[in-house]
């Protein structure tokens, strides 16, 4: 019955993401190889001087058109078809990996109204962006999760402010009033860590699954430093192994110095089988049973379990789940702002977007308006509906409720302020 | 006196009859003005290709190396932090080594590997049929795709791979081992045996256009086997070699593929880290970086054309 | 057994190429300082033999022995020979100074003797300007005095020459003869010459071997081999002989073309039994024969104007005769394509061969 549920998120995930993730992966490598990287991240750097690149998906010149980049997931027929009939608008979309999305962005944002991103790259944009009084979007009311509303809620982490600092503008949080958005939350979700429940051994409700001896050499991270280093300074400061001076997901050089210092140690010992780049990969290898434990994403478990891998997700790891919000951010040189805003009202309020996202195990910041689409639908297991299974936990030992994850949430996936320090200590660490 | 432009005057004509040397000479020039007017109309189009498709582009890299970064935002103004903070940090000046590095071990196994290759196809397989079907199949890798053929390799050299298997079955091995994949090794192999058709071919050709009998004249004059292939056989080769090498240097500084999924991210080098480090909207740093690999690669390439002027082989 | 007289041997060497037999047993024997050729048809076997002689390639049985000891097996590069081949062969990467240089450069000889050494050759073959020319930039008379001058700067034992003049036109082939000859003669090595061309042959060789499928027919100075032709074949191929087939019936010799007397040095030679009448075209002549001349009726159907001569070819019976005029004899005749003509030749000048 669980297979159900995790085989439908399989297809969708592995589809997309096999599609994107790898390819563009791979075609970037086979570029960079055709022309030395070097040129290959030319383009990028020459619309840095106020870029005239063309922007591939879009032709559309404002008015009723909404011209967006994001994730494949959001760029569903199945939100677009509805939202342009509901709103009598035109809505074209450009998926992209997030590996080059913050790149594509930054050249071609005169291009495009809506960037649909991780809230955990709004620090790389910054300077694209225009924000959004809260009044602009009336969805966003007090059916809004209280989370994402105003400080102190389950969830919410005192020492780096977020969500809230993510959601809103700096000015907005000052005067306390929460009345302007940086960018607006549509979706968003949970990342953990994940094992082979035929292999892994230690304790397995803790990261330090990952970094048990007992599973040396059979570890894996992301290769990607935001992420990854957020998880490991999460098990660290939640088994009491560090004090950081910055919050888990915006820590300082010397925390930085700590964790990387820890994960060299772990390096040496050759704990890690590889670091890993992509959807696909991560499948085969946890389906090859090369990899025994690390930060798996939920949905290439699933398409794992789906060949048969005996994987398990980690819902509730003992040090705190790290959650990610992802959601519109405008284009300072958007035409068609009053388009925009409806749209993405629409995403809030009309229930497809959080229905679609939902069943893939997503949450909408709007649960009721949710609710109804999903009540409305069988669950994937048990004998509820959808809305009884993916929010509220009703099959016990598969998935939690929402209102449990909140509580187990260790911080928000954010882009550091000392992102370059992450890179360059993260390039050091994967060549040492 | 000839007119036409194709034949010139025989040389006995202008000592017995003789020709004004400045009319001669003016018209040679002439000619050359005009050849050289032709030569440029027909280059420009080239020219304006490489202006706007590298000169501009490298320019612009170098450029915006000497920007600067706030967070995530691009300050444009002239400025060495970019520029000190690459030169002065241990971690960049390692990568670039290690770059290098891998780019040079596994040039020198492509090249020998591939000399030895293309000297066993065009010596020892008699029969022309087998030597081009030989060839196909070393070429044939590489018409398949980039991920088809890194994919190969997981059930080729995983734990549950092909080896694996053969070597636990037959007892060689109790348990299987991790370390055909994942680490430099698997990834120097991997790339080798990627890129060691670009020798392979060409050493090929090259040593199949000499004649029969000029090995055989070598042989006759007292030269070895052995002295036959240094003197003879390999300087005739030599330019295919090199040929080789340099085209799989081109795609080796560029490929960071191979380095994620069979090094495992393990091993990195400067271009995927260009990649990252652009896509997360560090231009300038990315930009540092790939000034760094383009002097590198510059330098290996032009090492090349020391060794060999490729100029020759067009 | 050895010859003792023989310098260079071949005893019984014969050379198959999977089941094709190319050479079915060659014998020769070669003096020190001999300049001899192998004269033969396009695939008679000269470049194998040359092949197995330079040790290129191995006999599938008989022996190559050099000075009575056996070198069948011993590796090209020790014999000590050298070949200029047909297509000169000439090291493409290599300047013209490095061709000649390469097989001293082997033999580890002292720099100062090595250039004066190849510089003098070069001299020899007046290619001494051209040093420093890369050889793709040389005509093809002068590449053949690189390869030849390649192949003598080492002295070797014994100097193989396949085709020499095969690549030159005809004024560059006589003036390369000469040098060759002169070369031969100064330098006193001893050469073995590949050709087709029996003039060159004739022109060169102490000695020469005619080679037919595979075998040797005939041997022996140029001129006894051009004007005593021993088989049907080498009359055929060397010079330019009219060929009549008959059999001998008495005194008469019976042929297609008519029934001619024997005269008494034929019939002393007891011939009999089936022969060919082998006359040379200069031999044959036109018009009224005096008595006791064999005679004939032939129709002209060709010309050839060839300088002071005139090649006439005639057809009687199925047999082509060829016979050669003075320009101005010819002429008086007017000839005329289809007429009928009136050949004959002294008895002596006929020379027959029998196999009985
Ligand atoms: N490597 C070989 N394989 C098979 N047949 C060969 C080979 N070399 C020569 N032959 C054959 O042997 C015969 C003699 O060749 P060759 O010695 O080159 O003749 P020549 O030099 O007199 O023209 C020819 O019929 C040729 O086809
Ligand atoms: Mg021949």
């Amino acid at each position: 019955m669980t297979q159900l549920s995790y085989e439908e998120m399989a297809r969708q995930r592995a589809l997309h993401e096999t599609r994107y993730s790898r390819r563009s992966l791979i075609g970037g490598g086979l570029r960079a190889a055709g022309g030395l990287a070097a040129t290959g991240s030319l383009g990028a750097l020459l619309s840095a001087c106020g870029g005239t690149s063309s922007s591939g998906g879009s032709t559309g010149s404002g008015g009723g058109t909404v011209r967006e980049i994001g994730l494949s997931l959001t760029e569903d027929p199945r939100i677009f078809g509805p939202a342009q009939k509901a709103l009598g608008i035109k809505v074209q979309g450009k998926s992209d990996n997030l590996g080059s999305q913050i790149t594509f962005w930054n050249q071609n944002y005169g291009q495009f109204d809506v960037d649909q991103l991780n809230f955990n790259q709004l620090g790389a944009i910054e300077s694209t962006l225009r924000t959004i009084p809260v009044s602009d979007i009336p969805a966003w009311n007090d059916q809004v999760l209280p989370l994402f509303r105003k400080p102190g809620e389950p969830g919410y982490n005192e020492k780096s402010g977020w969500p809230i600092a993510g959601i809103y503008t700096p000015a907005a949080i000052k005067s306390r009033r929460y009345d302007e958005f940086q960018a607006v939350p549509t979706w968003f979700g949970f990342d953990a860590f994940g094992y082979l429940s035929d292999r892994a051994k230690g304790d397995l409700k803790s990261y330090g699954a990952i970094f048990d001896p007992a599973n040396k050499g059979h570890a894996t991270l992301l290769n990607e430093p935001i992420t990854s280093v957020m998880k490991v300074a999460t098990f660290l400061e939640g088994s009491k192994q560090a004090n950081f001076k910055g919050a888990v997901n915006d820590l300082t050089r010397d925390d930085l110095a700590i964790v990387f210092a820890f994960l060299k140690e772990q390096k040496a010992r050759g704990q890690f089988r590889l670091f890993w780049s992509d959807f696909g990969q991560l499948v085969d290898l946890l389906t090859a049973g090369e990899v025994w434990v690390g930060d798996f994403w939920a949905s290439a478990v699933a398409a794992a379990v789906q060949n048969k891998a005996k994987a398990v997700f980690v819902n509730d790891p003992t040090e705190g789940s790290n959650g990610w919000i992802q959601g519109c951010a405008v284009s300072r040189r958007t035409t068609s702002y009053a388009t925009v805003t409806r749209f993405i009202d629409w995403n809030l309020t009309s229930g497809v977007t959080g229905a679609i996202l939902g069943t893939q195990g997503y949450y909408s910041p709007r649960p009721d308006t949710t609710k109804p689409v999903l009540q409305k639908q069988k669950a994937p297991s048990g004998s509820g509906s959808a809305w009884d299974y993916w929010y509220q936990g009703s099959v016990p030992g598969e998935r939690p409720s929402l209102d449990e994850r909140l509580k187990h949430v260790a911080d928000w996936q954010a882009y550091p302020r000392e992102f370059p320090e992450y890179l360059r200590r993260w390039t050091e660490f994967t060549a040492a | 006196m000839p007119t036409s432009m194709r034949s010139p005057a025989p040389p006995r004509l202008a000592r017995d009859a003789p020709v004004p040397a400045v009319d001669h000479a003016a018209r040679l020039r002439a000619r050359a003005r005009g050849r050289r007017c032709e030569t440029a109309l027909l280059l420009a189009p080239a020219l304006l290709w490489v202006v706007v498709a590298v000169a501009i582009p490298l320019g612009m890299i170098v450029w915006v190396s000497f920007w600067r970064a706030d967070g995530g935002t691009l300050v444009h103004t002239f400025d060495l932090s970019t520029w000190k903070s690459v030169v002065s940090d241990g971690a960049f000046r390692s990568l670039a080594w290690q770059t290098l590095k891998v780019v040079v071990i596994v040039l020198a196994i492509v090249a020998t590997v591939g000399l030895l290759s293309g000297y066993f196809l065009a010596r020892f397989v008699r029969s022309r049929r087998l030597q081009t079907l030989l060839l196909m199949l070393a070429i044939l890798p590489f018409w398949t795709s980039y991920v088809i053929r890194i994919i190969t390799w997981q059930p080729l050299f995983g734990n549950r791979g092909v080896l694996n298997w053969l070597l636990t079955t037959t007892g060689i091995l109790k348990e299987p081992a991790s370390a055909f994949l994942y680490n430099q090794t698997a990834m120097i192999f991997a790339m080798s045996s990627l890129y060691v058709v670009f020798v392979i071919g060409p050493v090929y050709w090259a040593l199949s256009r000499i004649d029969d009998d000029v090995v055989a004249a070598s042989r006759s004059l007292g030269a070895s086997a052995w002295q036959t292939f240094w003197r003879i056989e390999f300087p005739l080769a030599k330019g295919g070699l090199v040929a080789g090498c340099f085209f799989a240097a081109i795609f080796l500084f560029g490929d960071y593929a191979t380095e994620r999924l069979i090094g495992g991210g393990t091993h990195p080098a400067l271009a995927g880290t260009i990649n990252a480090i652009a896509g997360s909207g560090q231009w300038p740093t990315a930009a540092a970086l790939s000034v760094v690999l383009l002097a590198l690669a510059a330098i290996v390439l032009g090492v090349f054309m020391k060794i060999h002027d490729l100029r020759r082989e067009l | 057994m050895t010859t003792p007289s023989g310098y260079l041997e071949l005893a019984g060497v014969e050379k198959r190429f999977g089941e094709t037999a190319v050479l079915h047993g060659i014998d020769l024997s070669i003096a020190e300082g001999e300049f001899v050729s192998l004269i033969g048809p396009s695939g008679s076997g000269k470049t194998t033999t040359l092949r197995i002689i330079t040790g290129t390639d191995e006999p599938t049985s008989g022996a190559v022995r050099l000075r009575g000891e056996d070198i069948t097996f011993v590796p090209a590069h020790k014999r000590g020979f050298a070949m200029v081949f047909q297509h000169f062969a000439l090291f493409p990467h290599k300047n013209v100074y490095d061709n000649v240089a390469y097989g001293l450069q082997l033999r580890g000889t002292a720099k100062r003797e090595l250039t004066e050494r190849v510089t003098t050759m070069l001299e020899r073959v007046h290619m001494r300007e051209y040093a420093s020319r890369r050889v793709n930039e040389l005509s093809g008379g002068q590449r053949q005095r690189v390869a030849i001058a390649r192949a003598l700067v080492i002295e070797p034992r014994l100097v193989l020459l396949d085709e020499p003049t095969g690549a030159l036109d005809a004024k560059l082939r006589l003036r390369m003869q000469s040098q060759l000859k002169e070369l031969h003669r100064e330098l006193g090595l001893t050469f073995v010459h590949v050709t087709h061309n029996q003039s060159e042959a004739l022109a060169l060789a102490d000695r020469v071997f005619v080679m037919n499928d595979g075998r040797v027919e005939q041997s022996g100075p140029p001129a006894s081999v051009f004007n005593a032709p021993a088989t049907r074949f080498v009359a055929d191929f060397v010079g330019r002989n009219n060929l009549i087939d008959g059999t001998v019936e008495g005194g008469d010799f019976v042929t297609a073309l008519g029934t001619f007397a024997l005269n008494g040095r034929v019939a002393r030679d007891g011939l009999r039994g089936s022969c060919t009448a082998v006359i040379r075209s200069d031999s044959l002549r036109l018009g009224e024969p005096p008595e006791g001349c064999p005679r004939l009726e032939a129709e002209l159907q060709a010309l050839e104007y060839g300088g002071s001569f005139v090649t006439w070819f005639l057809h009687a019976a199925g047999t082509a005769l060829q016979l050669d005029l003075r320009a101005e004899e010819s002429g008086e005749l007017e000839p005329a394509i289809g007429r009928r003509y009136r050949v004959w030749w002294k008895p002596e000048d006929a020379h027959y061969l029998c196999n009985d």
